[in-house]
């Protein structure tokens, strides 16, 4: 551009003041130039012999439209100054940068610390804010996410809360169109898809209504089905996930139209659903559930999820007013067969807060973490700046006397923390890259959600949001303080540094005690983590999970058609493996713990007087054989538990846990009694009450069935085997038992009771886990943010130090002297920071639930580890200043 | 002024602006007078199309702009040809002599077969 200029003038013109360029400047500048060309031209005229007038004339004449020429070099030279500096604008920043860039790579400890302090802080900003989005803000493609609701049952006459609803009051919603535009409901159907090689499963989801629809999914080849599809007579077809089309077809479009054999039954494959929805739970094919008149009549059988898409501005009293209509509508109709409590409801959940799960609150309390180490991280970096820009006020008291203005030394400082922060993010997402992979693994679960996690624009934008914010935070108040600089005061100082201001030094002193209050804050909230997870692995879960090795396995319906068949092959399976090597004891159950196996009935107890107000005793309802007590280690507490001499043909003997004696047997022996969960049966025995899905939750009563008097369960089940065995040896002379029986059956989810139960922790361990490092990382900030503020106000007091020292002071008063400050800084930061916690605990309690009672030793052991961290830091530089030689010192005056 | 050859004008006139201007700086009026004299005056430069060609050169950073002094001692804008300007007119004058000849051969040849 015109930078060359700027340099040297036209050579043989004396150069006139140019005047800045604005709007009236550019006026003025056009009118003058015009008015020079006019007067010229005049001048000339007149010489040639005209009169003053006739040359004015003939001069305008010649010229044509002064005032629309005039406008025109007007407009032309706003938009050259315009573009003329934004040019500069730029040209600057990018001297700023370089200059930057040069500065920092002349000191590059201080860049280096800066960066990775930042790198940390941004990295797991980034890569915490990506779960958020993959799980909180976009779980799935769908544009009306926040309009989708999900529709649960109370029914508090069955004790059961959040219960799944009925396929037909599924139905019933969807047609009130006067609520919600479109639902669906769905509900697990995992298949044995027969093909080459071992027979496998595969997971599958049943769908009534317009699932498709309702999350706005187009297919990615082929069609989706609709609600049509699930009216009686259509024939059988499924949609695959884009993963299982790539697994089992590569890709292949002619996949569309050819048939799959599931559970021995052919289903025409219509479409491939977009890639990356696997909703619900990692879904690999869809299909229709056929509503038959038979279905529609199954009131009672509570297993679909129901989801609905609510009509633009239906408000939440207008939802949950409907809701309450269509209940009374079911009940008056006696088609609500779970009597008539007025307790009982359905209400609605917001889709992304129910599919979100557990993980809702852990990422809402992670992600505040992190906003913590950020903070902690600005603060650190702040106070950094502050000390590095001391050291240079005599660069910029030089640069203010020789007339720059203050701005130009804030935009460059502001640059500078920029391209310190930019350097910071950058290295920060090569880190969070790295966590997100670590994150997809983390596969433990329902956090399954997990595996969506992925850096993509959004995450990126959040970055550099970040990134920005980050660099005006911990930038502008150094840069601010770096141009207030008085250049006589500066300029006079000692050459090695200008001293720090009084205001600098508290700037300093509360930025420690900041990072002191936050990592605290971190550090108190790993700590209740970590203890309520170890109380919770300290609950016993009613059963010995060490040597029990667990799987499950389908037999197939053709195979094992009858009762008959099924219970033969029951009584084969335990027979082989009892007698197997290295098994002690083995059994078979529907209602394995710590699997999502789950089936909850009502029950009488015969000769009891019914419960008031319609009210029904409830409990969970499994069914074992073999020695599945003794295999799982399940203490008997009173009677027996069943065995060969209970057969079909005998009384129906039933066992229950302790919470049901306890719960509805109060003060009596139920041994004996009669009670009735589908068939009256007799109280035989009394086990230990077992934790079924979360060690956290209390134990519900539980009925345990026969499986040689329940011959019409079907074939899935879990396999229990006990021995002294590894678990891998365990599950191989299991599997190699199972496939002598039957190789064609599918053997899947393999695992031992230990792991299942470590599953169930693992989103707490895995809060845990994050928090403890979050909060190692805010210690060791903050550590290095009052090392660095204490030496650097020791260095600076190194003369003074020396003439104590030379006038005869202890080195120990001089450590003391030090160390007073810093006490007082972390004395400051612990208080605050446990201020601060006292706000943030009943948060966080209200959040992770299950956090328990605690005892005060994380508290104040957070507390003494900060305390340490802090002195620790100080008392470096004390010794240091203690060891000051007054020679030196006093001679660098 | 004839708006139908408006282009081909602004054309050539940003050439004969470029080439008198790589005689020295100049300021407007001293522009059109050079072209005057240069030209025995029969080329006769619209000077209402003279400035608002400077200023859009300006812009293009053909032309550096810089007020300075008169030898009578009146304040003037002064126009010079920047790098970049002196590059445009060698492109300039290329295009030209090329355009030139092309229109030549066409004038010059002999009557069609």
């Amino acid at each position: 551009m015109s930078r060359d200029s700027d340099r040297d003038p036209i050579p043989g013109v004396r150069r006139a003041i140019d005047v800045p360029a604005s709007k009236r400047g550019v006026r003025r500048h056009v009118q003058d130039e015009l008015r020079f060309h006019l007067e010229g031209r005049i001048e000339e005229l007149v010489a040639g012999g005209m009169s003053r007038a006739e040359a004015e004339v003939e001069a305008r004449k010649r010229f044509g439209d002064v005032q629309a020429i005039g406008s025109e070099l007007e407009s032309i030279d706003l938009a050259t100054h315009r573009r003329r500096s934004f040019g500069e604008l730029l040209v600057g920043l990018w001297r700023d940068a370089r200059y930057a860039v040069r500065g920092l790579v002349r000191q590059p400890g201080f860049a280096v610390a800066v960066v990775l302090t930042l790198a940390l802080s941004i990295g797991a900003n980034t890569a915490i804010f990506s779960a958020v989005d993959a799980v909180l803000l976009r779980p799935l493609p769908t544009p009306w996410l926040d309009r989708l609701v999900v529709i649960r049952h109370d029914l508090a006459s069955l004790n059961l809360r959040d219960a799944d609803l009925s396929a037909p009051e599924t139905m019933d919603l969807i047609a009130r169109s006067d609520v919600f535009e479109t639902g669906t409901g769905y509900r697990p159907a995992d298949y044995n898809l027969a093909g080459a090689g071992e027979p496998r499963r595969v997971t599958g989801t049943m769908t009534i209504g317009d699932f498709f629809g309702t999350f706005g999914m187009r297919p990615h080849i082929g069609r989706l089905y609709g609600p049509a599809d699930s009216e009686p007579g259509r024939g059988f077809i499924a949609v695959l996930s884009h993963g299982l089309w790539q697994e089992m077809f590569g890709g292949d479009p002619s996949a569309i139209g050819r048939t799959l054999e599931l559970n021995d039954r052919a289903y025409e494959i219509i479409g491939v659903a977009p890639p990356g929805v696997r909703h619900p739970r990692g879904t690999q094919l869809w299909m229709p559930l056929v509503l038959t008149p038979q279905v529609l009549e199954q009131r009672g059988t509570l297993n679909m999820l129901a989801v609905m898409r609510l009509r633009d501005g239906i408000t939440e009293p207008a939802l949950g007013h409907a809701l309450d209509s269509e209940y009374a509508v079911w009940t008056n109709r006696t088609q609500a067969p779970f009597g008539t409590q007025a307790a009982n409801r359905i209400f609605h959940v917001p889709f992304i807060e129910y599919t979100a799960g557990e993980l809702r609150p852990i990422l809402i309390v992670l992600m505040a973490a992190v906003m913590f180490v950020l903070l902690i991280a600005c603060a650190n970096v702040a106070s950094l700046q502050l000390v590095r820009s001391s050291g240079r006020a005599r660069e910029v008291a030089v640069r203010v006397a020789l007339g720059a203005g203050r701005w130009p030394i804030v935009r460059q400082r502001l640059v500078e923390s920029l391209v310190l922060a930019f350097a910071g993010g950058a290295a920060g997402l090569a880190l969070a890259a790295v966590a997100i992979r670590l994150m997809r693994g983390f596969e433990v679960g329902r956090l399954q959600a997990l595996q969506q996690v992925r850096l993509d624009f959004p995450v990126l934008l959040f970055t550099l949001g970040a990134v920005v914010a980050a660099g005006v935070l911990f930038g502008l108040a150094p840069a601010l303080r770096a141009a207030r600089v008085d250049p006589q005061e500066a300029l006079k100082e000692s050459p090695r540094g200008a001293s720090v201001g009084a205001g600098r030094q508290r700037f300093l002193q509360g930025a420690v005690v900041v990072q002191l209050a936050l990592a605290l804050v971190l550090l108190l909230g790993a700590g209740v983590a970590i203890q309520g997870l170890g109380q919770l692995l300290a609950t016993d879960p009613g059963f010995r999970p060490e040597q029990a090795m667990t799987m499950q396995i389908s037999a197939r319906a053709d195979r094992y058609a009858t009762p008959a068949l099924r219970d033969a092959f029951r009584r084969t399976l335990f027979e082989s493996l009892r007698d197997a090597l290295g098994i002690e004891a083995a059994g078979v159950a529907y209602g394995l713990p710590f699997t999502d196996q789950s089936n909850s009935s009502p029950f009488e107890i015969i000769g009891a007087e019914p419960l008031p107000g319609g009210e029904r005793r409830h409990a969970n309802m499994w069914f074992f054989g073999g020695d599945y007590f003794r295999a799982m280690g399940i203490p008997v507490l009173a009677g027996r538990v069943p065995d060969e001499r209970d057969a079909a043909n005998t009384d129906r003997v039933l066992v229950i846990d302790e919470q049901l004696a306890r719960e509805y047997f109060p003060g009596q022996d139920p041994v004996g009694r009669r009670i009735n969960q589908g068939p009256d049966g007799t109280i035989i025995g009394v086990v230990a009450s077992v934790k079924h899905g979360d060690l956290a939750a209390p134990p519900k009563a539980a009925i345990y069935h026969w499986f040689p008097q329940n011959t019409w369960v079907g074939g899935w089940m879990s396999v229990v085997v006990r021995g002294p065995g590894s678990p891998a040896m365990l599950a191989n002379t299991a599997r190699g038992v199972i496939r002598e029986i039957d190789p064609q059956l599918p053997i899947y989810d393999v695992q031992s009771m230990a792991a299942r139960i470590e599953q169930s922790v693992g989103a707490r361990r895995f809060t845990m886990q994050l928090l403890g490092a979050f909060a190692v990382l805010a210690l060791l900030l903050a550590g290095l943010g009052i090392y660095g503020v204490i030496s650097y106000a020791t260095g600076q007091r190194a003369q003074e130090f020396g003439i104590r020292l030379a006038l005869g002071a202890e080195p120990g008063a001089i450590v003391r002297m030090v160390l007073r400050g810093g006490v007082l800084l972390a004395v400051l930061g612990l208080a605050g920071g446990a201020v601060v916690f006292i706000g943030v605990e009943r948060m966080l309690g209200s959040l992770l639930h299950g956090l328990g009672p605690r005892d005060p030793t994380a508290v104040v052991g957070s507390a003494l580890i900060l305390a340490t961290i802090a002195l620790a830091a100080c008392w470096i530089p004390a010794r240091r200043a203690a060891r000051v030689d007054p020679t030196v010192t006093l001679r660098a005056q | 002024m004839p708006h139908a050859d408006l282009d081909l004008l602004r054309g050539t006139l940003d050439l004969l602006i470029l080439k008198t201007l790589s005689w020295g700086p100049m300021h407007g009026l001293a522009v059109t007078r050079w072209i005057d004299r240069v030209t025995d005056e029969r080329l006769q430069v619209e000077e209402g199309a003279l400035y608002p060609a400077l200023h859009r050169m300006e812009q293009r950073g053909w032309l550096d702009a810089e007020w300075g002094y008169t030898d009578r001692n009146r304040k003037a804008k002064f126009y010079r040809l920047s790098a970049a300007g002196r590059r445009q007119l060698t492109a300039e004058m290329s295009k030209w002599s090329r355009y030139s000849e092309a229109v030549n051969l066409v004038l010059q040849a002999q009557g069609a077969r």
